[in-house]
């Protein structure tokens, strides 16, 4: 009885183990890959919302948190200080589901662009406010952004183009308060 | 000899096709299949699991007793769809992000528990690792002939690629769970009534 | 003199599926003439798109799979008709031909054809079409009639009664005659309540379904909104209650053979209805309840069918 209990747990024991083996041999040679991959992502994703700045910077946790009182805004994710004096603020903001939307905002308050980082808007509907045909709306228009001159929502969709507009005149108030601080 | 090999793959692509004909790994299959990069991406890793994974059980089909079986089994198929999410994540990364849940989940796609426990604990390295391939290509000819449809009908483009033209309005609902639904019980009843045909 | 020799019945009855669908495609004529002079020619096509598509797929399908050519009996075409005044003014004709022909090729022939749906076809078809083209389906393309020139899009009274824009509603005798935004078939009330006499004149239905449906939400209006009568009015004439209730939920096929069964079936058509309304983030739910009830009507039929003749009552097991 013992003995066909030990049979049995070995046997497994000794898959597991070289199941393991496998698994650790394979994460080793990926994990540098997948970090190498993560930091250029981070960069181009930075570029592609503000193409007019060379480096970014990331505010630590203390900016951060200094940043989220000053403001009011706990829903606050990060933000990044560009070399030429504006901002990248990642807000999370309610459309049909929660959107995390980061926003480019330029020293003289105008935006740069946006992303959406994630979202479960409908397809087709909700999730056109990711698409280019939508951010180029908001390129150059000067915040605080409302409806009329060159921006409208998204047909069927006005709960996600709110949202957007939201994040966008939020990101540009914390702008202003990081250049002031 | 070499004709049987052939045999079992032909039968992994049509005559028990696994989704057309074994009706198995349908959760991914209707999620998967709303564009044609997805089908085939999945696709490709389900098949590479099914192949390792029904080649390293036929390997140890001898040592590994039979009242433990299927926890083997699991453990054997889990580390190779390990394998696959983390090769994806590294090399393959917007196919990862797209296909997101459904690469984890290929364990329990049951496809491969069914092909293992049916076939590879019973066959031969070689014979396991045909039908591996066998299965694995019939899944993704079938993914791919799913997605076609559904991403041609629900977003007006193949492979990303505007096909359609601007004139034409997507059907949302084809991408939609519906449009899964829809499409796989139009083909298999269409398959069902051209293979009827062949019978008779 | 002849003797005709043939078996049972002998007695017949003057109803024939022709002669109901016939009857209810004179009680919908209203409704359709009023949508025509309403929303002006789109509601034309999109009549004429969903009759035709119906009825040449019933032919087509029919056809190839070497059963007899039914669509003399005009059922198609009533679903046909159903599903165009089910549409908003600003859905295109393309669309209509779709879903008339999804309707009748696989919620109706797939599945047996005439008396074998288990579910509504022109309900179906229409939540099909909502779910393929959301934008085309809602939003902007609710109309409000035109006489003269533009169209008005805009909110439909249901909306603005879920988002408390009380003020802006029309008034209640404006919403019977039709002068409100919503598909083309629902809006004019006087019109389908001309077509539901009809019906129960050439008793083609009987007054349980309709009375009880509109009733009970009626009821749940006042109560929902503080007992207050005029709102409750608008709350009931709002959306495409009557349409449904007249002309959907009394579909011989998907609700129960007996009258109490359809009783429930149209208690819970309302309630899933107000539900909907209340809970959901739709302003209307018509068209949902009555196929979620569908779906429920063979449970009711197990439970409220008198048991056959020579068999035991069904105990609760």
């Amino acid at each position: 009885m013992l003995r066909n209990i030990l049979n049995l747990g070995g046997r497994l024991l000794i898959i597991c183990l070289a199941a393991g083996l496998a698994l650790a041999a394979t994460y080793n040679f990926t994990a540098p890959v997948k970090a190498a991959n993560e930091e250029a992502k981070a960069q181009e994703a930075l570029r592609a919302i503000y193409p007019d700045a060379q480096a970014f910077t990331l505010l630590d946790e203390q900016e951060l948190s200094d940043l989220k009182e000053s403001t009011g805004y706990s829903t606050l994710q990060n933000a990044y200080r560009t070399d030429d004096g504006g901002a990248l603020v990642t807000v999370l903001v309610q459309g049909y589901h929660e959107m995390s939307v980061m926003v480019g905002i330029t020293p003289d308050g105008k935006v740069a662009g946006y992303q959406v980082l994630s979202h479960t808007e409908t397809a087709n509907l909700g999730d056109r406010v990711t698409k280019e045909e939508f951010i180029s709306q908001f390129r150059g228009q000067q915040t605080p952004v409302q409806y009329g001159n060159g921006v409208e929502a998204i047909s069927g969709a006005t709960l996600s183009s709110t949202a957007v507009l939201e994040a966008v005149n939020i990101a540009a108030e914390v702008t202003r308060q990081m250049g002031g601080a | 000899m070499k004709t049987n090999y052939g045999k079992i793959i032909r039968n992994g692509i049509l005559d028990e096709n696994p989704i057309f004909r074994l009706v198995l790994g349908m959760c991914s299959t209707l999620a998967i299949t709303t564009s044609v990069s997805n089908g085939f991406g999945m696709g490709m890793a389900a098949t590479f699991v099914l192949v390792g994974s029904n080649v390293v059980i036929s390997l140890l089909r001898n040592f590994i007793p039979d009242k433990v079986r299927i926890p083997c089994y699991i453990v054997v198929i889990a580390t190779f769809t390990t394998i696959v999410q983390l090769l994806m994540e590294a090399f393959l990364p917007e196919l990862n992000a797209s296909l997101g849940l459904f690469i984890p989940l290929i364990v329990v796609n049951c496809i491969i528990l069914a092909r293992a426990e049916s076939f590879a604990s019973k066959n031969g390295v070689l014979a396991s690792a045909m039908d591996g391939l066998g299965m694995g290509l019939g899944f993704t000819l079938a993914l791919l002939v799913l997605s076609v449809i559904r991403e041609l009908l629900g977003s007006g483009t193949l492979l990303g690629v505007p096909v359609l033209g601007a004139g034409y309005t997507p059907a949302a609902i084809m991408t939609a769970v519906p449009g899964g639904f829809l499409t796989l019980g139009l083909l298999m009843a269409l398959i069902n009534k051209l293979t009827d045909k062949d019978k008779k | 003199m002849k003797l005709h020799v043939s078996s049972s019945p002998h007695v017949h009855a003057p109803q024939t599926t022709q002669s109901i669908m016939r009857d209810v495609l004179i009680a919908l004529a209203p409704a359709t003439v009023v949508a025509i002079v309403y929303f002006g020619l789109n509601a034309l096509i999109l009549v004429v798109a969903s009759v035709a598509s119906a009825v040449l797929t019933e032919f087509v399908i029919q056809k190839l799979t070497h059963k007899k050519v039914t669509i003399s009996d005009c059922s198609a075409a009533v679903t046909g008709l159903l599903l165009a005044l089910n549409l908003p003014a600003g859905c295109r004709w393309w669309a209509a031909v779709l879903g008339a022909a999804f309707a009748i090729a696989i919620v109706k022939q797939a599945f047996g054809g005439l008396g074998q749906n288990f579910m509504n076809p022109a309900l179906a078809a229409r939540a099909v079409l909502m779910t393929a083209y959301p934008a085309m389906m809602s939003g902007t393309s609710y109309q409000s009639p035109n006489f003269w020139g533009d169209a008005v899009s805009g909110a439909t009274p249901l909306s603005l009664l879920k988002d408390g824009y009380t003020a802006s509603l029309p008034f209640n005798w404006e919403m019977f005659l039709g002068l409100r935004g919503g598909v083309i078939g629902e809006v004019c009330t006087l019109a389908l309540v001309v077509g539901l006499i009809y019906l129960l004149i050439r008793r083609v239905i009987t007054w349980h379904i309709p009375v009880i449906y509109i009733g009970l939400v009626f009821l749940a209006g006042l109560i929902l909104n503080g007992f207050n009568l005029e709102i409750a009015v608008c709350y009931t004439l709002g959306g495409g209650l009557f349409l449904g209730a007249i002309f959907m939920a009394t579909d011989y096929t998907t609700n129960p053979n007996t009258i109490r069964g359809q009783a429930i079936f149209a208690v819970g058509c309302a309630v899933l209805t107000v539900c909907i309304r209340q809970f959901g983030s739709m302003p209307e739910g018509v068209s949902y309840s009555i196929l979620l009830m569908n779906l429920v009507t063979p449970l009711i039929d197990r439970f409220v069918n008198p048991p056959l003749f020579g068999r035991r009552k069904r105990h609760a097991a």
